[in-house]
């Protein structure tokens, strides 16, 4: 029985033994695939490095916009976070809060926006394997809760990892702008990237998968962050490493290091804009100034007040969009506005074109201070008597313009005005592209001969921007080309000449000569205001009317001195009663010359925040 | 001449395959020490002073007559049951590991380790049991096995309240072995085994039972019988498979594939994924690095162990030996079994350590010491006057 009782032991433990080489076979043999995969899957991990953003930079190398790579970001990792319970997450939560020292319920909106954020962008996905695509990678990937963390309050928190195995450390590159608002409607801001911009980018940005964005990330907004967002940008770098359980990375398998995005040099000289900006906000509450090189279409000022601060967008956006002067819009670019008497230049080069006029002194009408047309009646800036067009474009006189606007006819008008850049896109890409209006004949019907009275001192439907006005002035001061305005200095330059006829430059020295009256001479309607010993300036005034009661400045026209010639246009918005364009545009551009081109300037310095 | 002889004769018993297949499963022990533990750590160094102390142990316990233990078998069971019971008394709490804290360990005085009583009483245990059964009939009846089972509940308990659940489970087994071979009825054992069920049940469910018991006006003292918060959750998690000890031992054991992920190269081992890995969960790394194929070597070698001690308990006919290697053997086994069974998650997590392999001095020393019983038995054949051992009815 003992032999019999051992054999059965014997056998016993033999099953016992089968049992384990046949759950070792069953794991290693049959689930062994899928086990290895789900145990590289707890190590193998892709990290993205970020890259650092380029920095924008004025013409003469001064730092507008610059990336700081000294902060960090804490940044969560949904599929971790929400994998804790209740009570684990609560007090991760405590921890965290305790920590940074902030109130949790900050922290709980961040990532209640995060969280809103993916079901934003997974809602604009047509079908669910694009919504869970979206839903993953965004989970997986750290999101920042909270931002711009010095290294001293970081270190700590990567060193304690396993405490919130849900955060992460990542550096992040926090953007500066040295001068604060000076030039901000140029150089422009970051803010978060909407949900259409996410679909669009959320593979590829600028045909790099290196470059597509995350939900929480920052797109270049406006300004020339967004215009050269693809160069300033910059290629974000992987990591493949393998991790332990406390998510730290033990082993770098492969790495392709971040490519920093390039550094973008504006055309513009900050100083200058400074200066600008300094004297539009010393005349009115809205203004703006356009400066390029008549030469090369370089912009080197394009200004607008009010000013807003790039650095507190994130604060303050709300505050900013609902104020009714529109901080954020930068007025010399994209705002629009009837363009008054400067207009009149047009009809002077049209008529001295089209050999309606010999030249300024050959034909004069007579100014009595109103015109009538049918039953309405036009008024004048005054009573001129008899004017010829040297004496017409130096005291602005409305009648003579008239006579000439509808002996001239309204084509001939419009097609100069097209020819001077009126009504067209610039070309300059900063903003949004912007054409204006100008009225013609073969497309506003029925067109009468008010219409062309009206169009005939820049009135009626006619909208003009700044930049437009300035491009125009241009043509005068370089030989009669229509350049292109740039920003970005390595943009190639492109101009073109308004006619071929070899009239042309006798034509634009006569008008240049009016214009120069318009300040040197007594009379002249930007005498009083432009007129200075330190620059030579040229130009035309204007008071344009918009709807019932309000009245812009306008003051456009060149800066001579020197080897360079600078185009130029101010507005100044909703003048009061009885100033005119001459008045405020005409000393804004005075005292901004004097202070950059005539030696009176004390140096504008750099302005900290 | 007759000396050498006598020499040649002793060393012509030695059992070289049992011998070699505990000296291969120690190096593939050491090897997976260190492969498991920390950079730097000293515990493989410290495994391969255990294993020379181990070997020491052995040679030693070869020399004399197994009968001596015979002799000494109850006073043995009782001083190291002594030990068991003062560690309860003064024994200091140490941490196990995260948050399981046990006096499992006693200081020895001047060299500076700790040794484990319990892994001692396992020996003293089946010494003690094969003493006590070797010429008895009593166990014959049902009251007779009241003495073998309160010789088993006494150590268990002492264990049970370090407290180290594994170890004392490994007490039920080597008992109703020893009982079965030694010629106990089979309805007896199974009764006993439904009563030991129905205990372990009622330990499991103790919170209910209380409470429903509370309901009726009885007092039920759960502290006597209830499983700790942690053991229970062991088993739940275990059912629901919610352990992540579990979790992570199973991934590691089934990515190892057929040929394994290479010695040093396992990534669960590695990057501290799996716990406790150079002690009780030694198998899964074994198995992630070395594959199906390793596995079933290291199994071959446990079962060459088994082979051997079946034998050599096959050709003894004193009845002490007989019992004495079928407990040992059981013993050894069993707690091989449950600690793979562990890793490979057709059991709940119970704190036991692969027998060979698993780091320990204690541990280690008392296996080789087991092995070296079996072993002399084997050397020093005795003749026995009693035709009939353990030879009863079948029923």
């Amino acid at each position: 029985v003992y032999q019999k009782r051992l054999k059965t032991l014997f056998l016993l433990f033999s099953g016992a033994f089968l049992l384990l080489v046949a759950r070792l076979a069953h794991l290693q043999l049959i689930q062994g695939e899928d086990l290895r995969a789900a145990s590289l899957d707890q190590v193998e991990k892709l990290i993205e490095l970020p890259s650092r953003r380029g920095n924008i930079l004025d013409r003469n190398g001064r730092l507008l916009a610059s990336s700081d790579p000294t902060t960090f970001d804490a940044a969560i990792q949904l599929d971790a976070y929400n994998r804790l319970d209740k009570k684990e997450a609560s007090e991760a939560l405590n921890q965290l809060a305790a920590y940074f020292q902030i109130d949790r319920s900050e922290i709980e909106r961040s990532i209640f926006r995060i969280n809103q954020a993916v079901e934003q962008m997974r809602s604009t996905e047509k079908n669910a394997y694009g919504r869970n695509l979206v839903a993953q990678r965004e989970a997986r990937t750290p999101q920042p809760v909270i931002r711009d963390l010095a290294f001293s309050q970081a270190a700590p928190l990567e060193v304690e990892a396993s405490r919130f195995k849900f955060m992460r450390i990542s550096p992040s590159y926090a953007r500066k702008y040295p001068f604060g608002a000076a030039g901000a409607h140029v150089v422009g801001y970051m803010w978060q990237i909407n949900a259409e911009q996410f679909k669009r980018y959320r593979d590829t940005y600028d045909d790099s998968p290196y470059k597509s964005y995350h939900i929480t990330e920052a797109i270049g907004a406006s300004g020339v962050e967004s215009l050269a967002n693809a160069r300033l940008r910059g290629e974000r770098g992987l990591r493949f490493v393998l991790t332990d359980n406390r998510n730290l990375a033990r082993e770098v398998l492969w790495e392709k290091p971040p490519q920093a995005g390039s550094d973008v040099q504006l055309t513009l000289d900050i100083q200058w804009q400074a200066a600008a900006e300094e004297e539009l906000a010393r005349v009115g509450a809205r203004a703006a100034m356009v400066v390029m090189n008549a030469d090369t279409g370089e912009l080197l000022v394009a200004a607008s007040v009010p000013l807003f601060n790039p650095a507190l967008i994130r604060k303050e956006y709300a505050k900013l969009a609902a104020n009714p002067d529109k901080p954020l819009v930068n007025r010399a670019i994209v705002g629009l506005y009837p363009a008054g008497s400067v207009f009149k230049v047009v009809l002077a080069l049209a008529a001295l074109e089209d050999r309606f006029l010999a030249d300024d002194t050959s034909k004069t009408y007579v100014c009595h201070h109103t015109f009538k047309l049918g039953n309405a009646t036009f008024a004048c800036t005054g009573t001129h008597g008899e004017v010829d067009l040297f004496d017409a474009i130096k005291r602005s006189c409305n009648i003579f313009f008239f006579h000439l606007g509808l002996d001239l006819g309204p084509g001939s008008i419009a097609t100069w005005a097209d020819k001077l850049g009126l009504g067209r896109e610039t070309g300059l890409s900063l903003g949004y592209p912007v054409r204006g209006y100008l009225p013609s004949p073969s497309t506003d019907r029925p067109w009468s001969k008010g219409d062309t009275v009206n169009l005939s001192i820049g009135q009626g439907k006619l909208m003009v921007t700044p930049l437009q006005v300035a491009r125009m002035m241009a043509v005068f001061g370089n030989g009669g080309y229509l350049v292109r305005p740039r920003i970005i200095a390595t943009d190639t330059p492109s101009r073109e000449r308004v006619s071929s006829a070899a009239s042309l430059d006798r034509n634009i020295a006569i008008i240049s000569r009016a214009m120069r009256a318009v300040v040197a001479e007594t009379g002249g309607t930007a005498h009083k205001n432009a007129n200075s010993t330190l620059v030579t300036l040229i130009g035309k005034t204007g008071t344009a009317q918009a709807g019932e009661d309000r009245r812009h400045g306008w003051f456009a026209g060149l800066q001579l001195d020197g080897s360079a010639r600078y185009a130029f246009a101010v507005i100044v918005e909703d003048l009061t009663e009885g100033v005119h364009g001459g008045d405020s545009a005409a000393l804004v551009a005075r005292k901004f010359f004097e202070k950059v081109r005539g030696g009176a300037a004390q140096v504008v310095g750099q302005v900290e925040q | 001449m007759m000396f050498r002889r006598k020499i040649f004769n002793f060393l012509g018993g030695f059992d070289w395959l049992l011998f070699a297949a505990m000296a291969l499963i120690v190096v593939i022990g050491i090897a997976f020490i260190l492969s498991g533990s920390l950079p730097g750590s000293m515990d493989p160094v410290k495994q391969i002073l255990f294993s020379l102390v181990g070997l020491a142990l052995f040679s030693m316990a070869l020399i004399p007559h197994y009968s001596l233990l015979e002799d000494y078998a109850f006073p043995l069971y009782f001083a190291v049951l002594l030990a068991l019971t003062g560690l309860l008394l003064f024994g200091h709490f140490v941490d196990v590991n995260q948050s399981n804290f046990s006096r499992r360990w006693v200081r020895i005085p001047l060299l500076d380790f700790s040794a484990q009583p319990s892994e001692f009483m396992k020996l003293a245990y089946v010494a003690a049991m094969a003493r006590y059964l070797m010429f008895r009939k009593n166990y014959r009846s049902f009251a007779g096995l009241a003495a073998p089972a309160a010789m088993t509940l006494g150590p268990a308990a002492l264990i049970l309240l370090e407290p180290d659940l594994g170890t004392a489970l490994l007490f039920p087994p080597v008992f109703f072995v020893m009982l079965y071979v030694a010629g106990a009825r089979r309805r007896h054992l199974a009764a006993l085994g439904a009563l030991g069920l129905a205990l372990m049940l009622m330990a499991f469910f103790a919170d209910n039972i209380t409470g429903a018991l509370a309901g009726r006006g009885i007092v039920f003292s759960k502290s006597v019988a209830a499983l700790k918060p942690y053991q229970k959750a062991r088993i739940t998690s275990f059912v629901q498979n919610t352990s992540y000890q579990q979790r992570q031992s199973v991934m590691a054991v089934g990515s190892g594939k057929l040929f394994g992920k290479g010695w040093r190269q396992g990534t669960q081992n590695r990057y501290n994924l799996l716990p406790e890995r150079h002690t009780d969960f030694i198998f899964a790394v074994v198995a992630e690095e070395s594959g199906f194929l390793g596995c079933i070597g290291l199994l071959a070698l446990y079962f060459v162990i088994l082979l051997c001690s079946f034998a050599v308990a096959s050709r003894t006919s004193d009845p002490f030996a007989r019992l004495l290697v079928t407990g040992l053997f059981a013993s050894f086994t069993v707690q091989m079994f449950i600690n793979a069974a562990m890793t490979l998650r057709l059991m709940p997590i119970t704190g036991l350590t692969l027998p060979l392999v698993s780091y320990g001095g204690s541990s280690l020393t008392a296996t080789m010491l087991a092995i070296a019983l079996i072993m002399n038995v084997r050397l020093h054949p005795t003749p026995t006057f009693a035709s009939k051992v353990f030879d009863f009815d079948e029923t």
